[in-house]
């Protein structure tokens, strides 16, 4: 299946290793139109918007007989195919941090407006049509371009800008709701009516509420939101008119985001835990740090997979030796530190909000649209960083240690660096709450054989001031 | 809270939820053509007004 098959104006898809995508008859012009654009030159030139580069005329052939076989799509009905940039990591609204859905927000909102002065409208305002490249948003979707009639004062999508964008950022902010809780169920975002259920009296009449939610969810229940003219495409006889209107919407909508930014100062039981100095002495730390970064230097390995990545300490080490890293971690209050760092620090780290016992599962048409966590990463890193995380899964999840060890093999392509907690360990000891008779068993020895079933262990290191051992392992 | 969401949604599905939200840009569209005009004609009075400021004063001598 195609990444994308519902855009009537063409189609991407996966083919060896590259991204392809066709555009049909229904998309030539918009697309042509938009291939003169400056301003998209501007996005592109600045990396906020991803390339494409023009296959050989033979390889169009073989792509256009590759669409006909496994598409159905006939010859003529293409118009031009194009191979995009790869991004390196794919991710989804649902495993953002709120930070990354108000930068995509930006981004979707400065091509709107910058490109309606060139008469080209964005259709299509999803952040589904934003990836990340390390921690900066790129628009991916060269289809979602049109040619705009000067006279039109409406952008088309504004609602949908705000029921994918601002709505979920609002119940972030104001509600306390997690991204994955809206994106996982609704792809189109929230409706103002199912908004309005939530608000207390008081947030329904004030601002940001009254003008996103309230007043629209009343003018919905009027008989005035069953007639067909509404959705008539309105324009007015001045195109200057139409301008200025349009830029006014732009303006309140810019004001609106700013309001609706996301705290950077939320805390978490999570974000204060590598800086909690009374569990852990500085030379325990500095050790760890050391062993990471001299087993990068000596490795080089070109994507890491930072599993449990808390604020990011480690992420940060491997980024600086020069690697494309995934930072995971379950708390979003957490990866949202990171992004700021890895923004900040201009790092290439990608952080998204994944608990490892509970990854992305696939989703969408025959769950096949988008693939899940582990689809996509099994395989594609060369190096698993799993520092203070094994005990959070023994214990507060129970996984077996063979189910963690097999699932890390399967994920990495060569080595592996984990950090044995020993049951007799006070973090240990206070999630285990009272249940260290079901680990007694988990000496160090036995972790070391079963490391041995999945990997070669090339190194073991004592940390200081703690009964934990730091594993380099290779496959 | 999935299940909240989700079961929400089916209650709209033959109404259109998003139609209040276009209702409420139509009207806002409308008031802003209105402030067009006003705008319009506010640059016409000022400008009006600061070329017979600049006229006079060129009359008085006191611009170049």
């Amino acid at each position: 299946m195609g990444i994308s098959f519902r855009d009537p104006a063409g189609k991407l898809f996966f083919h060896q290793e590259q991204v392809i995508r066709l555009v049909n008859q229904v998309g030539k012009d918009d697309f042509a139109y938009a291939l003169e654009s400056k301003k998209l030159s501007q996005f592109l030139e600045s990396g906020r918007l991803v390339k494409f580069y023009q296959p050989d005329s033979k390889e169009v052939e073989l792509l256009k007989v590759f669409a006909q076989n496994e598409f159905e799509i006939p010859p003529n009905q293409i118009s031009a195919i194009v191979k995009h940039e790869k991004i390196p990591f794919l991710s989804y609204p649902y495993e953002w941090t709120p930070e990354m859905l108000y930068s995509a927000a930006e981004l979707t909102l400065d091509l709107a407006e910058e490109l309606q002065k060139e008469m080209i409208g964005l259709k299509d305002a999803t952040p589904f049509n934003v990836l990340f490249r390390g921690a900066k948003p790129v628009f991916v979707d060269w289809l979602s371009f049109e040619k705009r009639n000067e006279f039109d004062p409406i952008w088309r999508s504004q609602a949908q800008f705000i029921r994918t964008f601002c709505l979920p950022l609002m119940v972030h902010k104001y509600l306390g709701f997690q991204l994955s809780w809206i994106f996982r169920v609704n792809r189109e975002g929230l409706e103002p009516e199912i908004v309005y259920q939530m608000l207390s009296l008081r947030k329904k009449l004030t601002p940001p509420f009254l003008s996103v939610v309230t007043i629209p969810k009343l003018l919905g229940s009027t008989k005035m939101s069953t007639e067909s003219a509404i959705y008539q495409k309105q324009t007015v006889n001045n195109a200057e008119k139409a301008q200025f209107i349009l830029s006014q919407q732009f303006k309140s909508l810019r004001r609106l985001l700013k309001k609706i930014k996301p705290k950077s100062d939320i805390k978490s039981n999570w974000t204060d835990y590598v800086g909690e100095k009374q569990h852990f002495t500085d030379s325990y730390f500095d050790q760890k740090q050391q062993f990471v970064e001299s087993t990068l230097k000596e490795f080089q390995p070109k994507n890491v997979l930072d599993i449990g990545c808390n604020t990011g300490s480690f992420s940060r080490i491997a980024a600086q030796n020069g690697a494309q890293v995934i930072a995971i971690d379950q708390d979003a209050a957490t990866v949202g530190k990171v992004w700021q760092m890895a923004n900040q620090e201009n790092l290439d780290i990608l952080p998204l909000v994944i608990d490892i016992s509970r990854p992305t599962p696939a989703n969408g048409w025959e769950n096949k649209e988008s693939a899940s966590f582990l689809e996509r990463v099994c395989g594609k890193v060369d190096c698993v960083l799993m520092l203070a995380v094994i005990h959070h899964l023994l214990v507060t999840e129970r996984v077996p240690l063979s189910k963690i060890l097999d699932l890390t093999a399967k994920i990495t392509t060569n080595i592996a660096i984990i950090e044995f907690v020993p049951p007799d360990d006070k973090m240990f000891k206070q999630i285990s709450r009272g249940r260290d008779h079901l680990f007694e068993n988990l000496t160090e020895e036995v972790f070391y054989q079963s490391c041995q079933k999945y990997f070669k262990v090339l190194k073991i290191e004592k940390l200081p001031d703690s009964n934990r051992r730091i594993f380099l392992l290779q496959k | 809270m999935s299940q909240i969401l989700a079961f929400n949604t089916i209650f709209l599905f033959y109404t259109d939820p998003g139609s209040g939200a276009l209702i409420f840009q139509l009207i806002l569209a409308t008031l802003l053509g209105s402030l067009f005009y006003l705008r319009k004609l506010k640059d016409l009075i000022f400008k009006k007004r600061t070329s017979k400021e600049e006229q006079n004063n060129r009359q008085i001598g006191l611009t170049k």
